[in-house]
């Protein structure tokens, strides 16, 4: 049997362990589990999940690594780096489920002269790909997947690594850092939410809406259901209260980034 | 036409500070969201009122550039979402032309979002992995 090599992280209200059999597994799981959370020792908390990249051996599809989650395979790859997006999206699905004060919304996040930028939209909608050029533009990163919202309605960063497609099909991590980008580290007012579609071809053409309109965005992308959760009203329209509001069409992330650092007064 | 609101009792009302608004209706389990138009042609039907009476309000209380069809076109809206009742129903063709003939105020707007909807929607809002399969539907990807 191969020896274990472990450490925990305290996420939110989230106690992750990841756990490996070789130094390699282990970099990787070093370096793609928030990275910028401190470490602690393995075992010095309950954790509420588990997470076990191993290499297995080459199975008869070319598999060689797997990724396991409370002791059940979720995910084999021919390389370790391959199985990060699932270890990625394993970590969100963990941390949302058990977020007791915060409340997350599906957004790409960055922070500009001191207020959030949220991008609000589902998996798909290119926040990741926008976020990372707002990065190389200046922004500190938030979360190019959710924004966490306190009840002051202030949004707080959600840093997990960016997973960017960088025109292939599958995703691919990429540390923000990478992208010489400052991570942020603490909460910040909502200065602007920006509900955007994309159109090939299309040039940027954006409206304000009301600030109510946006706060039924926030609802229609926000993993909590309000049924379970009616303080959403609350805690969402303190996070509008403060923001420009825009709704409309977008074409490439490149592009709308500089629209974007254009449309706040922010340099770049 | 006469206009009475609907159902006011079971509303809780939130104000933002650009004057939209949140009604959020627990017996139908729906919120709403007014933009600064459409509320205030809902706090000028505090009472039973008339649509002349409407407009008036709004234009003392909003903006003294709001028209006659401009209310009407807010209460229209308003009462597609069984936030008011009126004494008759406009006809779309007039409808239509007033939409037309709206001037400089922002048009009045209400949408809705039923709890069933947004429960609906958490599944989307989840985090999911971008395989090769699902990036066929992905867009704006570069």
């Amino acid at each position: 049997m191969t020896e274990s090599l472990a450490f925990a992280v305290r996420a939110f209200d989230c106690t992750i362990e990841a756990t490996a059999d070789s130094p390699e597994t282990l970099a990787i799981a070093n370096r793609y589990v928030f990275p910028s959370f401190p470490r602690m020792e393995a075992g010095s908390a309950p954790p509420d999940v588990s997470l076990r990249l191993e290499e297995t051996g080459e199975d008869d599809t070319g598999q060689r690594f797997r990724l396991s989650k409370d002791g059940e395979a979720m995910a084999s790859a021919g390389q370790a780096i391959g199985l990060v997006p699932h270890l990625i999206h394993a970590i969100d699905e963990a941390v949302v489920q058990r977020l007791a004060a915060l409340r997350a919304v599906h957004a790409g996040a960055v922070l500009l002269n001191g207020q959030a930028l949220l991008l609000p939209g589902t998996t798909h909608a290119g926040k990741s790909s926008i976020v990372a050029e707002l990065l190389r533009r200046g922004a500190a990163y938030f979360s190019d997947e959710y924004a966490l919202i306190d009840a002051r309605g202030l949004a707080h960063p959600y840093p997990r690594p960016l997973l960017l497609r960088n025109g292939s099909p599958e995703q691919s991590p990429v540390l923000a850092g990478e992208l010489n980008a400052r991570v942020g580290d603490a909460p910040a007012p909502v200065g602007w939410i920006l509900l955007l579609e994309y159109q090939a071809g299309s040039s940027w053409r954006i409206s304000p809406v009301p600030q109510s309109l946006a706060l039924v965005a926030l609802l229609q992308n926000t993993p909590h259901a309000l049924a379970d959760a009616p303080e959403l009203i609350a805690i969402f329209e303190r996070a509008v209260a403060g923001a420009a509001c825009y709704a409309g069409k977008r074409a490439e992330a490149a592009d709308a980034a500089a629209e974007i650092i254009r449309l706040t007064g922010c340099p770049a | 036409m006469q206009v009475v609101r609907a159902n006011s009792e079971n509303l809780v009302i939130n104000r933002l500070p650009d004057g939209s608004r949140i009604f959020t209706d627990a017996g139908n389990e729906t919120v709403f969201a007014l933009n600064a138009t459409a509320g205030a042609a809902w706090d000028a039907c505090g009472s039973a009122t008339t649509l002349s009476g409407v407009a008036m309000e709004m234009q003392r209380s909003f903006d003294p550039q709001v028209s006659e069809d401009l209310a009407h076109e807010a209460i229209l809206q308003l009462q597609e979402k069984n936030l008011v009742t009126t004494s008759e129903t406009a006809p779309t063709t007039t409808r239509r032309r007033m939409i037309a003939s709206l001037g400089a105020v922002a048009l009045p707007l209400v949408v809705s979002l039923t709890l069933s909807d947004q429960r609906a929607n958490t599944v989307l809002a989840s985090s999911r992995p971008c395989t090769a399969a699902s990036a066929t539907a992905c867009s704006g990807l570069r």
